[in-house]
């Protein structure tokens, strides 16, 4: 003990040597950067950061590549409460309670609170690394694959939690998502399941579009719809004062903080479970054990501080598996065990002995990155605060083609654009009609991981899994966050067939939209059929699950009283859109809206990535939204000077060949773009 | 005013030659690489062994081809490589401005019977060369009770699985099929190092398919502690680091099942390979082959290499041809028992 202790004091010492300090700081800022745009997220960055570490020592490398990869998920947090958008994939659950904070003026209350509990969750993360260190062996080798299967049930049963009052939907959504999950190929027989010989679907439908799709693209249509700035001129209020009084809330919910960073960190080690799914686990957690449940999606701050928490927490939790074992529990942790391979460190026993010191250092880079990245974010929110401020007119043309590069970011194709597309059109549908959206992403993203560990445990251990001591305690845990929510479920359920009646059939919007999910659960079913029978098991079963509650959710959309709004997180759609807009402009603009987007598409197609963003944003402010040209020509090249640094200098993306460089080589010998 | 003069007259040759496609003579190649970059696709994502070979290999290549030009390494992971090898045949130019890496048994998965999403002709790529060989051997948990390949035939065991494609499934089915042991293969593990927490575990007894240079590298604590258990080797020549286990090679007297198993084995004779688009113009493509030749001599890499413990025993590009097209010119007879050897067991 004492031999880690002084291990620890000098492990610390490195760290703090001025030029290892200086690239931890680059690391932070680069991280904070990178996690307030929209859809890029620690991935990308580690991606792109990774080669540059190849000159410098491992401590050095590690306290960049953490210094990144722990902060995106503090900065993610702005875009979230001002605009709506989450920054990466994490920062989904905020934006509900967030967003509608700053709505009412209290941007700087939630940056506040969200930076602070951010900063907590992560030291607590760091905190219990650092305390397992001597445990990290036998911990791992108690989590078997049945122990992983019931990580993944748990996180599924807070689909009860999160579909409010919505539960017909809900389970239609995260049904939908588990079939979704299941595209690509078969991990027992290789059977290429729903691809359609499109190579692109041959490793399933990536993460990022899904997100973007589901939660970034309905609030910008929206934004684009309703036409008005986000927040009026209270937002200006984002100052040190404001954002005081949201540290005061982390401090007045120190036991939910403790809580949800505790959650984090658990959920963290799981392999495959990453902060997408984390923010929504969590916050149905919150919702299931806060007192006053009804006031979340309402702009509680509690709803702001959970998600937060853990997010950053898990980052903690992610490198237990990695450090002990080499087991990357991540997207973002396969890349760093690449830069442990790069500077010949063994995942393993070496890191608890022989290298012990750069395990140390890791968690002193985790811990100081943390501190660091929400002081820089505490005092500059306030300059950030300001875009909130903008118009949607100029908003709008620069935040889309971010989102799109971003997205394209993926796995830098085509398909990547159309899912996006695909799922903001859904996902609008979705928010306009009352369907909650996260039991769709916890299907999504735990599907494979049930599958998976479903057919190791029953492969190993036949059905005596259920019995290990760990799986019956976490299947407690399901039992308890199952138990009140089911119950009032079934409750409401009846009421609702209880008051159906023939009278007024209505065959409107909603069940139009329901009967189109029908249709393409029905077409998922008839193109199964003929797959191996041990590759149909999860998929299949999940499609005929959707199928019934979705028939049933039409039977009360056409027979029903209209049903009381369900909103996200079942509570408080008293922040959702209430535009007196009439119906038909709504259509039209959200048509106008998506349409803008595929034409983006279409130009980037056209002339390439970069040229058509330039094209893209003159276009939509001068014509979409009739500002001054010269002001549009400005902005657009602007943005196209912000993305060409970004994106080709920064991050050197390969841009997909386009049509103008085929009619012209020349060009795209020269450009590079095309 | 001469260095635009040279600039202009540079762009005119090769602006030509890549509209025209018409192979330039061999004192062009200096001139035509010079300023230019050569594009290194990696089928992986950063970090990989994959990629840390082909990384390592672009840091020195460049200075082996005439004219200099830069090695940019880029990461285009999907479909199991797939996409990178179709993009290098398919879609990449035809110029010798790109090569790339792709999973070793991707040139033979057709052979197998696999082609869906295939778009090219494995015989066809202009093979550059591979960085090592690397045999593979069978490691099971010492607990298990399987020392040797009499035990493997008699006593029965599970291996772990990464999904029907991955060398461990493959080579596990080819063993259980071939020789009829009393194995199971638990397949759907996310990786090979999960398949190793699962033995330490006891959750699954070994892996079939560990190439002993990463076994050496990374996990060389296993077998000095004497946790694990080497019973056999997977690959066309004995290594004599691994004396007296046995190759699977050696354990069929029958011609055609001994060619069938060549076949199967023969990715790890190209471990790391890299290829260039079909049709280059053969001056560009002499040149590749020689800077690659040249780069694996070259003391600086030899040293990088050794630094990152990664073993280097090169296979000439036209090596990596011959074995490509040797084994695509087997008889049916012998494709049929290879492909049924790599079917799922049950």
């Amino acid at each position: 003990m004492e031999g880690q202790f002084a291990m620890a004091v000098h492990a610390l010492q490195l760290l703090l040597e001025w030029h290892r300090l200086l690239i931890l700081v680059l690391g932070v800022v680069i991280g904070l950067a990178i996690g307030c745009m929209p859809g890029l997220g620690g991935v990308v960055a580690l991606a792109v950061l990774i080669p540059f570490t190849y000159n410098l020592d491992a401590p050095t490398s590690f306290a960049l590549l953490l210094g990144v990869a722990a902060v995106t998920t503090t900065s993610d947090l702005i875009p979230a409460v001002l605009f709506g958008v989450p920054g990466t994939v994490g920062a989904a659950a905020t934006v509900i309670d967030g967003h509608a904070m700053a709505r009412r003026g209290e941007a700087g209350r939630a940056f506040g609170a969200g930076f602070v509990s951010a900063a907590v969750g992560g030291i607590f993360g760091a905190l219990v690394l650092a305390l397992a260190v001597p445990l990290l062996q036998p911990l791992m080798l108690a989590i078997g694959s049945p122990e992983l299967l019931a990580f993944s049930i748990f996180g599924l049963s807070m689909v009860a939690t999160l579909s409010g009052r919505a539960p017909l939907k809900g389970l239609t959504a995260a049904g939908i998502g588990l079939m979704i999950s299941m595209i690509g190929s078969g991990t027992q027989t290789g059977t290429l399941r729903w691809t359609f010989d499109w190579l692109y679907l041959f490793d399933g439908v990536p993460l990022i579009p899904v997100t973007l799709g589901l939660f970034a693209l309905p609030e910008l249509a929206d934004m684009a719809i309703n036409r008005r700035k986000i927040a009026s001129g209270a937002i200006a209020e984002v100052n040190l004062s404001s954002q005081w009084e949201g540290v005061r809330d982390v401090y007045r919910n120190w036991w939910l903080v403790l809580k949800c960073s505790a959650l984090g960190t658990a959920l963290g080690v799981v392999p495959g479970i990453g902060s997408a799914v984390i923010d929504w686990i969590v916050y149905g957690y919150a919702v299931r054990t806060e007192k006053n449940p009804e006031r979340f999606g309402t702009g509680d701050v509690r709803g702001v501080i959970a998600p937060e928490s853990s997010n950053n927490a898990k980052e903690g939790g992610h490198l237990v598996p990695t450090i002990a074992f080499g087991v990357p529990a991540g997207a973002s942790m396969t890349l760093l065990l690449g830069a442990f391979l790069l500077h010949g460190l063994t995942p393993g026993p070496d890191m608890l002995t022989k290298n012990l010191d750069i395990t140390y250092s890791i968690i002193w880079s985790l811990t100081i990155a943390h501190v660091l990245g929400t002081a820089i974010c505490l005092v500059g929110a306030r300059q950030l605060a300001r875009f909130a401020e903008m118009r949607h007119a100029i908003l709008l043309p620069m935040v889309m083609p971010i989102v799109f590069v971003a997205t394209f970011q993926a796995t830098r194709s085509w398909g990547d654009l159309y899912f996006l597309l695909f799922f903001g059109i859904v996902g609008w549908i979705m928010k306009r009609f009352s369907w909650p959206r996260p039991p769709m992403v916890l299907g999504f993203v735990l599907g494979p991981i049930f599958e998976r560990y479903l057919f190791l445990s029953n492969e190993i251990y036949g059905a005596s899994w259920m019995l290990r001591p760990v799986v019956i305690g976490i299947a407690v845990l399901i039992a308890w966050a199952l138990y009140r929510p089911l119950g009032g479920t079934v409750v409401r359920l009846v009421h609702e067939f209880r008051h159906l009646s023939r009278e007024h059939l209505k065959l409107n919007g909603k069940a139009i939209f329901t009967l189109f999910l029908i249709a393409l659960i029905v077409a998922a079913l008839i193109t199964s059929s003929g797959w191996p029978e041990i590759e149909q098991i999860v998929p299949r079963t999940a499609c005929w699950a959707a199928l019934i509650v979705a028939t049933l959710n039409l039977i009360t959309e056409i027979f029903g009283a209209d049903q009381a709004a369900a909103s996200v997180a079942g509570h408080g759609h008293a922040l959702e859109e209430k535009s007196d807009l009439p119906m038909g402009v709504i259509v039209r603009r959200a048509m106008a809206f998506f349409g803008w987007l595929i034409g983006l598409v279409v130009l980037a197609a056209l002339i390439g990535f970069i040229p058509a963003i330039g094209v893209f944003v003159v276009i939509y402010m001068g014509i979409g939204f009739r500002e001054p040209l010269p002001r549009a020509i400005v902005f657009g090249a602007a943005m196209t000077l912000f993305c060409y640094a970004l994106f080709d200098r920064g991050l050197s993306v390969p841009w997909p060949q386009a049509v103008l460089g085929d009619w012209v080589p020349a060009l795209r010998d020269a450009s590079g773009l095309m | 005013m001469r260095k635009s003069h040279r600039f202009f007259a540079t762009a005119c040759v090769s602006a030509f030659a890549l509209i025209a496609a018409v192979p330039v003579r061999a004192a062009d190649v200096a001139s035509f690489y010079k300023g230019r970059t050569v594009q290194v696709m990696i089928g992986f994502s950063a970090g990989g062994g994959y990629d840390i070979y082909a990384r390592t290999l672009a840091r020195y290549m460049g200075k082996h081809i005439p004219g200099n030009p830069t090695m940019v390494p880029q990461n285009m992971p999907g479909a199991g490589t797939l996409k990178v090898a179709n993009y290098i045949y398919s879609v990449a130019p035809k110029d010798g401005t790109v090569i790339g890496t792709f999973a070793r048994g991707i040139p033979m998965e057709k052979l197998l019977g696999r082609t869906v999403g295939q778009q090219f002709d494995a015989t066809k790529f202009t093979w550059i060369g591979s960085v090592t060989d690397e045999p593979s051997v069978c490691v099971f948990w010492a607990a298990s009770g399987i020392k040797t390949w009499q035990d493997m035939k008699t006593k029965p065991w599970k291996v772990g699985g990464s999904g029907v494609t991955s060398d461990l499934d493959i080579y596990a089915n080819v063993l259980r099929n071939m020789f009829h042991l009393p194995g199971r293969l638990i397949t759907g593990f996310p990786g090979g190092t999960e398949v190793l927490l699962s033995m330490q575990r006891r959750e699954v007894d070994g892996r079939c398919g560990w190439s002993w240079s990463s076994l050496l590298s990374r996990d060389k604590h296993l077998m000095d502690q004497k946790l694990v258990t080497i019973p056999l080797q997977l690959g066309l020549e004995a290594n004599p680091d691994i004396p007296g286990v046995p190759l699977v090679i050696d354990q069929t007297n029958d011609p055609k099942e001994k060619a069938a198993l060549r076949m199967i084995f023969s990715r790890q004779v190209m471990a790391r390979p890299f290829a260039a688009p079909p049709n280059l113009p053969p001056d560009r493509t002499k040149a590749l082959r020689d800077a690659f030749d040249a780069t694996m001599k070259d003391p600086d890499f030899l040293a990088e290499m050794k630094k990152l413990d990664l073993e280097v025993r090169p296979q000439s590009g036209l090596k990596v041809e011959q074995l490509v097209k040797e084994v695509y010119a087997y008889p049916p007879d012998v494709v049929k028992i290879a492909t049924d050897a790599i079917k799922v067991a049950k």
